[in-house]
């Protein structure tokens, strides 16, 4: 488009650069291996540059069987005015238009957005319920849950660049807006950082009943102060890791290991990586998940078009199927496909 | 537009922009607000790609558009489920494309603020329920009047003997609005709120008139000022086609439920043929060719009923978004500044309760 948002400069944890990932190509392995793609972005933002539905349709497209996807809140196309607490419902409507679009079967056999993810203030409490009632009427039977990031992490607070509150999950009026989720047969995507694990297993032992998908394998930090220390924060991060495994309605987004702040540092590299050399980085992270989840609980994500600044779609589904190659059958549909539509009852 | 041919597979013109690119000219009165109550937004292989970004290009070239109507045309209908769900579809995408407006960051345009779609109004009273569906795609409420982006439906009816001949790949039954079965189905439009958009031609008017008259509480708007045909065997023969179509539309006003878009007139059906021109043709030139039609309209309905209309991107083959608006401008010139108010945006604003 024309007119992005203004006002924000280019912001280095969403600047894709196009020509560095031309450089790199691969066969697709298993390229009839159905996938649901449970979780990617929309957007069209100076600091994120645009990634619409043909920008997605260039990924989906680009050799993978991507059957289905679910769109995940990310603040885009909130409305610009109106009650502060219903501005989000923007998001669901506009993400409801391109899922039509999808739906006409004019852009492929790609589902796209065949579930929403948006996002309420679970902090108004109670109040949150007609947010969320909003939001069910404009995903048209395509709203499936919300995600409330509580990322945050004081010590690494500088590289992060993301300020907010400490300890939002066990907040008490967090928790009121919490339980209207499993009331209204809602799901949770949370967002933290390994540190605030715990308080996500807290809130999944106090709410055995709603569903909740923890995004991008808890967040093990790898920059600021952790950069360095990989294996101390691997040890700390395994240990959160299999205690909230062990809440059986808790599941596992396996992805996300593309974003810089996981301290990689593929983009510094002249060729982006192959799929060989991420799934070597994503392995000990996604097998740790998958031993303590489980494959009907865990699942693969593109976390798209974040982690398009480190690779291409076709590299990072190329790694997730060589992490799992010594899978069955049955345990690759779960991870690729399975579990993403049984969580969001696609 | 890939398409260079000047008629496209749907029988309209093909926009071509490096013709329009051909001719650009000075806004007129570039503040006078607008309400731009009459386009598409399309993507088919016959129809060439006007989105979102297409349409901002049009309302950013100067004319200060500060909303818009979506009209229904086929778009983005479901390829799955019950036949007569799939257009609620449109109304979803419609709905979409409304929310990265209202989002702001695509400048102050709000486009598609009111969503007028199809249903087949021949499904009798069982329309109710895809009305009921699209009244909710569009963010609203059943039961809840004025909630909501749809604002009503558009059931097309227009056909002719010719049409096939002129290269119309559609044929439609004559006397659509005279069925029972069809009336049924138009009776749920008052009871739910909605509005109704007629497109016809000239001969059928009184078809319209006898429909406004059964129903006076349902609001109507009859779309490109009554379709007066100057193809096939009208060809030649303007004057009498004006004599006729004046007659229909004078008896036609005295609904006072009826109300008149004031445009359309680029489409090949009026047989205006500037599309022919090695270059596009100026306000000027427009205004001059429109004003008849256009002047009798406001004389028969007044401006309280009349609203100015783009038809885009369906218009565009016959000249630019810029060139329009300023011929609009050129015949409303003697207007008072109320009237104006009427005509540009208060008309429009109204019928379709874009204020609720």
């Amino acid at each position: 488009m024309a007119q992005s948002g203004v006002g924000a400069a280019p912001n280095p944890n969403y600047h894709v650069r196009h020509d560095w990932l031309a450089r790199g190509t691969e066969e697709v392995l298993e390229p009839d291996l159905p996938i649901v793609d449970p979780h990617h972005h929309l957007w069209d933002r100076a600091e994120t540059g645009r990634y619409l539905l043909d920008d997605l349709l260039g990924d989906l497209n680009s050799g993978h069987n991507i059957t289905q996807t679910v769109f995940l809140q990310c603040h885009s196309m909130h409305r610009a005015d109106g009650p502060e607490e219903m501005r989000p419902v923007g998001e669901v409507e506009f993400v409801n238009g391109v899922a039509a679009m999808s739906a006409s079967g004019n852009y492929g056999k790609t589902k796209i957005c065949a579930g929403i993810v948006g996002t309420a203030d679970l902090a108004l409490g109670a109040a949150v319920e007609k947010v969320l009632e909003a939001e069910v009427r404009a995903g048209g039977g395509r709203f499936r849950g919300i995600r409330y990031i509580t990322a945050t992490d004081a010590k690494a607070a500088q590289e992060l660049t993301q300020f907010r509150k400490e300890g939002l999950l066990l907040d008490a009026k967090v928790r009121e807006g919490f339980a209207r989720l499993s009331a209204m047969g809602l799901s949770f995507d949370a967002w933290l950082y390994h540190p605030q694990i715990p308080e996500l297993t807290d809130l999944a032992r106090a709410f055995p009943e709603t569903p909740i998908v923890l995004n991008h394998v808890g967040g093990a930090i790898g920059l600021g102060p952790y950069a360095g220390h990989r294996d101390e924060v691997f040890a700390e991060w395994s240990g959160h890791i299999r205690a909230l495994g062990a809440c059986p309605n808790v599941y596992v987004k396996l992805g996300g290991l593309g974003m810089r702040m996981f301290g990689f540092d593929v983009q510094a590299q002249d060729l982006p990586p192959a799929s060989e050399r991420l799934a070597e980085l994503w392995r000990p992270y996604l097998e740790t998940c998958i031993a303590a989840f489980g494959v009907e609980r865990s699942m693969f994500e593109s976390n798209f078009p974040v982690d398009k600044t480190s690779c291409s779609y076709r590299a990072l589904w190329n790694a997730f199927k060589r992490v799992a190659s010594g899978c069955s059958a049955a345990e690759k549909a779960a991870l690729f496909s399975g579990t993403a539509a049984k969580f969001y009852r696609l | 537009m890939a398409a260079s041919t000047p008629v496209s597979p749907t029988g309209h013109f093909t926009p071509r922009n490096d013709w329009l690119a051909r001719h650009t000219e000075a806004v007129l009165e570039p503040d006078l607000p607008i309400v731009d109550p009459h386009h598409h937004l399309v993507e088919r292989p016959e129809t060439g790609r006007y989105l979102l970004p297409e349409l901002l290009a049009d309302t950013n070239s100067g004319h200060n558009i500060v909303g818009t109507v979506y009209l229904e045309w086929l778009s983005m209908y479901r390829a799955a489920g019950p036949a007569e769900m799939k257009p609620v579809g449109e109304i979803e995408f419609a709905n979409g494309v409304a929310a990265m407006a209202a989002s702001g960051i695509y400048g102050k345009t709000r486009a598609c603020h009111g969503i007028v779609g199809y249903a087949d109004l021949s499904l009798g009273a069982a329309v109710e329920k895809v009305l009921e569906a699209q009244i909710e795609a569009g963010g609203g409420q059943v039961g809840k009047k004025g909630g909501g982006r749809f604002k009503g439906i558009r059931y097309i009816s227009a056909t002719d003997p010719d049409q096939a001949a002129w290269g119309s790949p559609v044929t439609r039954a004559p006397g659509m609005l005279m069925q029972p079965k069809v009336r049924e189905g138009f009776a749920k439009l008052g009871s739910l709120g909605l509005t109704f958009d007629s497109f016809m031609f000239h001969p059928q008017i009184r078809d319209l008139t006898d429909l406004a008259r059964a129903f006076p509480g349902t609001p109507i708007v009859i779309d490109h000022v009554g379709g007066a045909i100057g193809l096939g065997r009208y060809k030649g023969k303007r004057d009498e086609v004006f004599a006729d179509w004046n007659r229909s539309m004078k008896e036609l006003a005295t609904c006072p439920n009826v109300h008149v878009k004031l445009g359309g007139l680029g489409m090949r059906v009026f047989g205006f043929d500037v599309h022919e021109r090695p270059e596009p043709p100026n306000s000027e030139t427009l205004a001059g060719l429109w004003r008849p039609y256009i002047e009798a309209c406001i004389a028969a309905f007044g401006a309280d009923r009349c609203m100015f209309e783009s038809n885009f991107p369906v218009d565009k083959g016959s000249g630019s978004y810029q060139v329009f608006w300023n011929a609009f401008k050129i015949i409303a010139k003697g207007c008072s500044a109320s009237e104006k108010t009427a005509l540009f945006s208060g008309t429009a604003t109204k019928f379709y309760k874009l204020g609720a």
